[in-house]
């Protein structure tokens, strides 16, 4: 926990009526929080992080409507779906996303009613819709689901759901929807279904995705994916992009064969935590104290301490919001070996936690009107409270005593929403190896790791002429 | 001290409203197997129903029939090949296909054959009665009829996304082409098209 003191709280002395308030008020409030207990996600790490994930789906599984509630239900579906696809349950996790996208749909439009409680209270109070990033990489996973069952009509059908998403962006926010992951497997799928014209396109519009937003997200256009937008474009006669064909470089006509294509998700993923701040309405709005909380034993004591500091200062409101954080990672790289054919290190496809980041950054207009919309109310409310106590009893203590316990409610009730996709990772790499058609062992060593990495061994990997093989591998 | 119960009562209710997460359990309602239910706007059982219908009706009445009863001097023999999933929803291909296959085999006017799928176990069944059955009784390889007709499409979706309104619009597009000409006998086409209102919570 880090705590900035930049002003000056009132010194008062609390009697036991207010403290038992303030112990009340706690009680009632971190008692019926609707985010999800941030200790519960401990063991669901663990797994992810120890190779368990047919447990970290277990556990998720178990942790059911108990631990997410109506209200989070699309994490569960969304936590889920991943820990299955990483356990080698395709059918399951495909399951998995394809309810987590039917709800998002559902979830993303506004609840006016839950808007209207989340002034009161905090955001929480609303069923969590997704971030965008989130609501595109579903079906990124989702399609790697189906490409990894062998199913690319399923895969194709995840991909145009994307585009569809991206159109719906395009057309609400005037910018493009910011995954070129999506399209770069597009490219892959369409290229093994054997539609090159689709397939050129997907490429093409991966590697401007990549260039477009190159320092934004921290990412490079993947040096495969230059040699595919040229190596295709020449094939079909189709212009290339002068900076992309000097990317591709030199390459060589590939032989007959296939390719095994390998995404390795590295995670953990990034992390919201919260940061507070007290508003002080003394004199306009001045900042009184912020405050990072990063478990949930921090949270609980800085909802009881906001509990406490509201019924002793008549001019304070407590206000939450979310950042994104990112752990360090447990791998950097994979070197993947296939016995027989050749070997091939990753590249990086998707910087998801930029992304997260970037994502979060373009709300943080809306999220801050509505932080200070809701400070403002939830003061009024206190002091209407309190003139409505005194007015009532006929008493100024009475009337104080009302404003105070209103304010320490209202402030208890403050809470940033942490919500986030929390078995999603922080990076893509891709690893792609040419070999000819055949079965094969495969190797991925996963490297960089603080514990000195993992591996783990694919059999009888089959690669067929002109086909892609898909593998996933994962690091958290 | 009324109005200051009427606060109290209201701030109890605000804190109950957070805390409420909506009611729990499932509940299930039997419905008849024929009665539309559209949840999502998905392709469903319905749709996979009334295409079908509709688009063997049109078959059926279209002058190929006729010719092909003709020149044949018997019912034409068909087979379902490959109907293409090319829209934005996982649709379930196989059970569209028996919807097809269903409505011509019922009507009485064209004979069916196995389907690709189906084939291979006819294979191996033939392989099994080989080793295993009688002489009497084992059925011989390579005496399958041949179809005189095969049965291709796809299947497209457009999608229009604007606020609280998604359209989906379905094409349906069926050819049945005759396997030893190659010309194309009949093309039909449903379209569908759906508006999905997304409600608000309330």
């Amino acid at each position: 926990m880090r705590v900035r003191v930049v002003g000056m709280m009132p010194s008062a002395g609390i009697g036991w009526l207010p403290r038992t308030l303030v112990l009340l008020v706690s009680a009632v409030t971190v008692g019926c929080a609707t985010g999800i207990d941030l200790d519960y996600y401990r063991d669901v790490d663990r797994a992810l992080a120890e190779n368990r994930s047919g447990e970290a789906a277990d556990i998720v599984r178990k942790a059911g409507r108990e631990i997410y509630g109506e209200r989070n239900r699309l994490l569960y579906h969304l936590d889920l779906a991943l820990a299955l696809q990483l356990a080698g349950d395709y059918h399951g996790s495909a399951q998995q996303f394809e309810t987590a996208d039917t709800l998002a749909a559902d979830l993303y439009t506004k609840s006016l009613g839950g808007e209207a409680a989340s002034l009161f209270t905090n955001d929480l109070a609303i069923p969590y819709a997704g971030e965008e990033f989130e609501r595109i990489l579903l079906n990124v996973f989702n399609a790697m689901n189906y490409a990894l069952l062998g199913d690319s009509e399923g895969a194709l059908v995840e991909v145009r759901r994307i585009d569809t998403k991206f159109a719906a962006i395009e057309a609400e926010k005037g910018r493009y929807g910011r995954e070129p992951l999506a399209h770069y497997l597009s490219g892959l799928l369409f290229e093994d279904a054997g539609q090159l014209d689709d397939a050129f396109i997907a490429y093409s519009d991966a590697a401007a995705g990549y260039a477009g937003q190159s320092e934004l997200f921290e990412q490079s256009v993947p040096a495969q994916l230059a040699r595919d937008v040229a190596r295709l474009g020449a094939r079909l006669g189709r212009d290339v992009h002068p900076d992309i064909a000097a990317m591709a470089g030199e390459y060589d006509v590939l032989p007959d064969g296939g390719e095994i294509v390998v995404l390795h998700y590295f995670g953990p993923g990034p992390r919201k935590v919260e940061r507070s701040i007290e508003m002080s309405f003394g004199e306009g709005f001045a900042v009184v104290q912020s405050m990072q909380v990063d478990s949930q034993d921090e949270k609980e004591v800085r909802q009881t301490l906001s509990a406490a500091k509201g019924m002793i200062s008549t001019t304070q409101i407590t206000i939450a919001y979310p950042v994104f954080k990112q752990p360090p990672l447990a791998c950097g790289r994979a070197q993947v070996y296939v016995d027989g054919c050749t070997a091939g290190v990753s590249e990086p496809v998707s910087n998801i936690s930029r992304t997260a980041l970037l994502n979060l950054e373009d709300r943080l207009g809306r999220i801050w009107s509505k932080i200070v919309a809701r400070a403002v109310l939830k003061f009024i409310t206190a002091r209407a409270a309190g003139a409505v106590g005194k007015e009532a009893s006929g008493n100024e203590g009475v009337g104080l005593l009302v404003q105070l316990f209103t304010q320490a409610a209202l402030s208890a009730t403050e809470e940033a929403d942490l919500r986030g996709w929390r078995t999603i990772p922080a990076q893509v790499q891709m690893t792609r190896i040419h070999c000819p058609a055949g079965s094969y062992r495969v190797r991925v060593d996963n490297m960089g790791s603080a514990s000195g990495g993992n591996w783990r061994e694919f059999d009888n990997v089959g690669v067929s002429d002109g086909r892609k093989t898909f593998l996933v591998s994962s690091c958290f | 001290m009324y109005r200051l119960v009427v606060i109290g009562a209201a701030l109890c209710l605000t804190f109950v409203a957070a805390c409420y997460s909506g009611p729990s359990g499932p509940v299930v309602h039997r419905t008849s197997a024929t009665e539309e239910v559209d949840l999502s706007g998905k392709w469903n059982d319905v749709d996979s129903r009334l295409v079908s219908q509709e688009m063997m009706k049109d078959l059926l009445t279209k002058p190929w029939i006729d010719e092909a009863r003709e020149a044949l001097k018997a019912k034409p023999r068909m087979v379902v090949g490959r109907i293409a999933n090319k829209s934005h929803d996982h649709i379930p291909v196989d059970t569209f296909i028996k919807d097809l296959e269903r409505e011509l085999i019922n009507s009485g006017e064209v004979a069916f054959l196995a389907s690709f799928s189906q084939r291979d176990q006819l294979e191996a069944e033939k392989k099994y009665q080989a080793g295993a059955a009688s002489l009497e009784t084992q059925k011989a390889m390579g005496r399958e009829l041949g179809a005189d007709f095969i049965m291709l499409g796809q299947i497209n979706s457009i999608v229009d996304q604007a606020g609280d309104l998604t359209m989906k619009y379905f094409q349906v597009e069926l050819e049945l082409i005759n396997i030893e000409s190659g010309e194309k006998v009949w093309i039909g086409q449903k379209k569908i098209k759906k508006v999905i209102e997304r409600a608000e919570w309330d």
